[in-house]
């Protein structure tokens, strides 16, 4: 406590009047336990200690016990000492010089009461808490617990009470050391030897001294000291602490505070001796001191002995105007400062139970206010806006949220808006050929383009009467003369055999074919390739295994698939931020022209979805000279072809709903590309082209049982047709060009022929297909409501023959006719037989669907002039 | 971060822990990983006051609801007690000493049909 | 990030989430973070009786790392962007 107040009033004292302090201690003694205390005893005993090498108490003082750590704070106070000229270091000289203060202090004093004030502070572990910054030990003390719920208004009223008391009764007593006179004193300059008083005097005086009372003594020093470096820590936990919560958001500001807090403090514990000195019967010896001090200041610290004047000032003043520093310290009450000094200085505090209930009762509605405010800072809540932000926003939206942008866009229903997003997902459904980014969404519109093509060569044919007249009119001879009178259904179907022998056709290459060859100009494979593939044609599963086997084995596919799919999303990724892009290595991924495998690894790419699929998008960066090469390996390989053998019914008998979904999907992706490629830019040679890839190196009639394959000739045989009609019309088909034509169309014929009533599948297939068909699209499920009305969809086939029979002669055509003149009446009788036999009810429905079976049939009849209604053939008008 | 907590904060919440324990508590505050600092918990069954703050990690938290109606703080009584997630299987070294055993005895029976 | 952005689409849709701890939460999922935390709304507990205690709780915060699944509708998903998002969350990570 006070140090101060002793060293600024009774150092004189002190030294002069040893045996003055004695007999005040004497006077004294009844007031406290340890009045007993010989000024001379302690002295000596703490030099004595302090001699010694093995020092017990030096530990505590240099704290060798304790791990210090590097961060305490030699800087508290620092201004303060520098003023008074006293080095941060710990300084024996002040030490000592402080110790004589202080011991000077206790025997002059109100001797026992305030002796025993300090040597309470036994207690050593607040000591170490100025070295440290660990926390303080919480002693024992009840005191200590009950000063904990002072609110500082308490404190101040306390303050106000005990100053009133003193002043009244000029004593201190037991009581711990409110003291408000001090408060008139500039708090800097009592700083420095308050804290080093009052390490003495615990030392010296500890020993012999009760506990009790220490603490406070130690308390406060510990505290304010610790704050700035730990800061709460040292706190004994449950201060309510007003001030603290201010505190938080801003540590560096309660730094410069707290030292403040502890000068008040400190010049508040040593004004409280100053009264109590005052009170004491030398009082006047005591004012008459000061000079006496100087010398001793002096002597040890050798340091500003301005100071000590102007600290000493006040006290002497104290005596004479009590009433003056009340008031002083009133009008500091409201300060900050005091506000603070009263937080940290409740610890020392007594209270009165009422007193202890009442700051129970508000500690609990402070901590409810306080309870986890400041939980969440704004740092928090801003870092998680931020977040949130950043998730929003990013710089690559495309890359780092593909999905959701692109996926958005689709949901929307198309591409809206010019945003940002909207431009990037638009790139991308341009590119990937998405179901919504290409210009027809259904397999069906392949289907569409092909049957339109096929019709347009049908019109076409019609407006040419002069030629259909004579196929009329031998086609009428040879089979018409039937039609009306029977209804042939009864004659079985023809058994089919599986056509394993090769065409003996294909040693037929004239030059023209040649020519033809020669003509694509390096899109045909090499000789080599071409007799290995032809080789291995005559093979057929649906287990694709083999297949796969032998272009490289599952696996390789797959990873090339995937190195497909690599090279297309970096050559869009190109595409899109404008670059060049270059498709050789996409190219070389493909492995089209790669003989180093028995089946090209490229037709096993479209044995999977996946490779099916990413077709449109390959095509996007492929030259005409590349996608030719493409189709031509395509169709020269067409028998290995996973889809075609699981689409033909010779094969794969029992198709499965999964096989029916992978044929459409092959139809809506890849012949699609066909389609518009063989219509958009191919030339007619370069279809003859593709057409003899495909007679030459195929077993045609194979491929004819299979939907997919049967699609596949006739979109080159109709694109065929319909350019020599062009042709025809204005420029002239050069003569080379023409026999080539001919000359292939004669070897395709003669692959097909005897073997054109195959390209019907058998009842069971057909039946088959509609019952494993879900979607309907394989079929003319034109309500749905009943299996019994859904029927195969022929008019594929019907569409195949159409465009056979246009391009044919008057011979290839009787044949035709020929071949499949019972599926004709087949078909005539069946849709004859949908509306008899259908219940009144489904009549609508039964007459569309005969419709629609009269419709196919005469797109093949129309060629030849014939159309069939009502049951009955007749000419074309 | 988990700003997707906001909206509940200083509400009650019902919060189900890996545990299987199921708590009513007030969200005081949460963090990044979801670690929860909840207040007046009480158990979402029994009522019993079983903290006035109490921090979860996040690691132990299934989910944190917001109560639609704070006077039904309670569950019914009687209540199943939550699972935890850890589904546990119970003694497995047991089923793993019968599956040993069963190989075992295949592998005898193989070996003496052998012989 | 593939998978946020993927739950990102699913936004406003309905789903059940199984939890690890069987619990199975129908609801309209609100909201998604990169952990997959998930906030659903309107949620209703598919088996109440069994486990009250989430009763009169509709709207609902669930920590990604207990999901067990989440059961969505087929056509929420498109697939064949799915497999293309992946495919470049694969290359982009291969060039890291």
């Amino acid at each position: 406590m006070s140090f101060f107040g002793f060293e600024t009033g009774f150092p004189g004292q002190n030294k002069g009047s040893k045996g003055d302090s004695r007999k005040k201690t004497g006077t004294h003694k009844s007031k406290g336990p340890d009045a007993a205390m010989d000024f001379e005893d302690t002295y000596r005993g703490f030099g004595g200690y302090e001699k010694e090498e093995d020092d017990y108490l030096n530990d505590e003082t240099f704290g060798n016990t304790t791990e210090m750590g590097a961060d305490f704070d030699f800087g508290y106070g620092r201004g303060e000492l520098d003023a008074v000229g006293h080095t941060n270091a710990v300084n024996q000289q002040n030490i000592n010089m402080n110790r004589s203060y202080a011991s000077a202090a206790a025997s002059t004093g109100p001797e026992a009461s305030v002796s025993g004030y300090h040597d309470d502070g036994m207690d050593f572990t607040p000591m170490e808490s100025l070295w440290t910054n660990q926390a303080l030990a919480v002693p024992p003390q009840q005191y200590q617990q009950q000063h904990q719920v002072l609110s500082m208004e308490e404190i101040e009223r306390l303050q106000q009470q005990q100053q009133s008391q003193h002043s009244q009764h000029g004593y201190v007593g037991g009581m711990p050391p409110p003291p408000p006179v001090g408060y008139g004193y500039p708090p800097q300059h009592f700083m420095p030897q308050a804290g080093y008083q009052g390490i003495p005097q615990g030392l010296h005086q500890g020993p012999s001294q009760g506990i009790p009372q220490g603490l406070p003594q130690g308390m406060p020093q510990g505290i304010p000291q610790g704050l700035p470096q730990g800061l709460p820590i040292p706190m004994p936990v449950s201060l309510p602490m007003p001030g603290l919560p201010q505190q938080y958001p801003e540590p560096p500001h309660v730094l410069q505070q707290q030292q403040p807090v502890a000068a008040t403090q400190q010049s508040a514990q040593s004004s409280f001796l100053g009264p109590s000195a005052s009170q004491s019967p030398d009082l006047s010896q005591l004012s008459a001191t000061p000079p006496a001090q100087a010398p001793i200041t002096k002597s040890p610290a050798s340091s500003a002995p301005g100071i000590f004047p102007q600290v000493a000032k006040p006290v002497r003043s104290a005596p004479n105007s009590r009433g003056q520093i009340v008031g002083e310290q009133d009008s500091r009450e409201s300060t900050p400062r005091g506000i603070r000094r009263g937080s940290v200085r409740k610890v020392q505090e007594a209270l009165s139970p009422e007193e202890i209930k009442k700051l129970q009762v508000r500690q609990a509605k402070v901590d409810k206010i306080l309870r986890h405010s400041g939980v969440m800072t704004p740092r928090d809540k801003d870092f998680i806006t931020r977040y949130q932000l950043s998730q929003i926003v990013t710089d690559d939206p495309y890359n780092e949220d593909f999905y959701f942008q692109v996926y958005k866009i689709i949901q929307r229903g198309g591409i809206v808006g010019e945003s940002n997003k909207g431009l990037i997902a638009r790139a991308y459904l341009e590119h990937s050929g998405h179901r919504l980014g290409g210009r027809y969404k259904r397999a069906d519109v392949a289907l569409q383009r092909m049957q339109s093509q096929v019709e347009k060569a049908v019109t076409v044919a019609k407006e040419r009467p002069h030629k259909s007249r004579e196929n009329l009119d031998s086609a009428k001879e040879g089979v018409l003369g039937k039609i009306s009178s029977v209804r042939n259904s009864k004659a079985p179907r023809r058994q089919l055999q599986i056509p394993l022998q090769k065409g003996d056709e294909e040693e037929i290459e004239s030059s023209a074919i040649e020519d033809v060859v020669q003509s694509m100009n390096g899109v045909d494979l090499s000789s080599s390739s071409k007799a290995r593939r032809r080789s291995s044609y005559a093979f057929r599963s649906v287990d694709q295994r083999a297949v796969l086997s032998r272009s490289g084995g599952r696996k390789f596919v797959l990873s090339l698939i995937e190195t497909v799919y690599a090279e297309v999303l970096e050559l869009e990724a190109q595409l899109r931020s404008g670059k060049e892009t270059d498709s050789t290595a996409l190219w070389e991924a493909l492995h089209i022209a790669d003989d180093a495998y028995e089946v090209s690894p490229f037709i096993s790419i479209l044995s999977f979805d996946k490779g099916v699929k990413i077709m449109p998008r390959i095509f996007n960066f492929l030259n005409k000279e590349q996608k030719l090469k493409l189709l031509y390996c395509f169709f020269s390989e067409l028998s290995h072809l996973n889809i075609i053998v699981t689409s033909s019914y010779k094969t794969n008998p029992d198709p499965t709903d999964t096989q029916l979904k992978k044929l459409e999907l092959f139809q809506s992706v890849f012949l699609k590309i066909i389609v518009s490629f063989l219509s958009s830019s191919a030339e007619f040679v370069e279809v003859l082209g593709l057409l003899l890839a495909l007679v030459k190196n195929n077993n045609v009639s194979f491929i004819s049982t299979s939907k997919i394959g049967l699609n596949l000739i006739t979109v080159l045989i109709s694109r065929a047709a319909l350019i020599k009609q062009d042709v025809s019309r204005g420029n002239v088909l050069s003569s080379m060009e023409a026999s080539s034509w001919n000359e292939i169309y004669d070897k395709l014929f003669t692959s097909l022929e005897t073997k054109l009533a195959i390209v019907f599948p058998p009842d069971e297939y057909t039946s088959k297909v509609v019952a494993a068909s879900t979607t309907g699209t394989l079929t003319s499920a034109t309500t749905g409501q009943s299996v019994k009305h859904q029927f195969y969809d022929q008019s594929y086939i019907w569409q195949f023959l159409a465009s056979l029979a246009l391009s044919g002669k008057l011979n290839h055509q009787r044949v035709i006719i020929d071949e499949i003149r019972e599926e004709i009446f087949g078909t005539i009788s069946r849709a004859e037989q949908l509306v008899s036999s259908s219940p009144t009810e489904e009549q609508q429905i039964a007459l569309y669907q005969r419709d629609k079976l009269y419709q196919d049939l005469n797109l093949f009849l129309n060629v030849m002039g014939l159309v069939a209604r009502d049951g009955e053939i007749s000419e074309l008008k | 971060m988990s700003p997707l907590l906001k909206d509940f904060l200083n509400k009650r919440v019902v919060v189900v822990t890996t545990e299987g324990q199921c708590v009513c508590a007030t969200l005081e505050g949460f963090d990044n990983s979801t670690n929860l600092l909840i207040s007046q918990v009480k158990d979402r069954v029994s009522g019993e006051n079983l903290a006035s703050s109490y921090v979860l990690r996040g690691n132990q938290i299934v989910c944190c609801g917001l109560l639609e109606d704070s006077e039904k703080e309670l569950a019914f009584q009687g209540a199943k007690s939550l699972k935890d997630t850890r589904n546990y299987v119970p003694d497995e070294h047991v089923v793993w000493q019968q599956v040993w055993a069963q190989k075992q005895q295949q592998h005898t029976l193989q070996t003496s049909h052998e012989n | 990030m593939l998978f946020f952005s993927f739950f990102k689409t699913l936004v406003d849709q309905e789903v059940t989430v199984e939890l690890k701890n069987d619990i199975e939460l129908k609801g309209t999922l609100k909201s998604v973070d990169q952990f997959l935390n998930l906030k659903l709304d309107n949620i209703s507990c598919s088996d109440e009786v069994k486990y009250p205690h989430l009763s009169s709780v509709r709207n609902i915060f669930i920590r990604g790392s207990t999901v067990r699944y989440v059961y969505l509708d087929k056509n929420m998903v498109d697939t064949n962007l799915l497999q293309d998002a992946a495919r470049r969350e694969a290359i982009g990570s291969t060039k890291k």
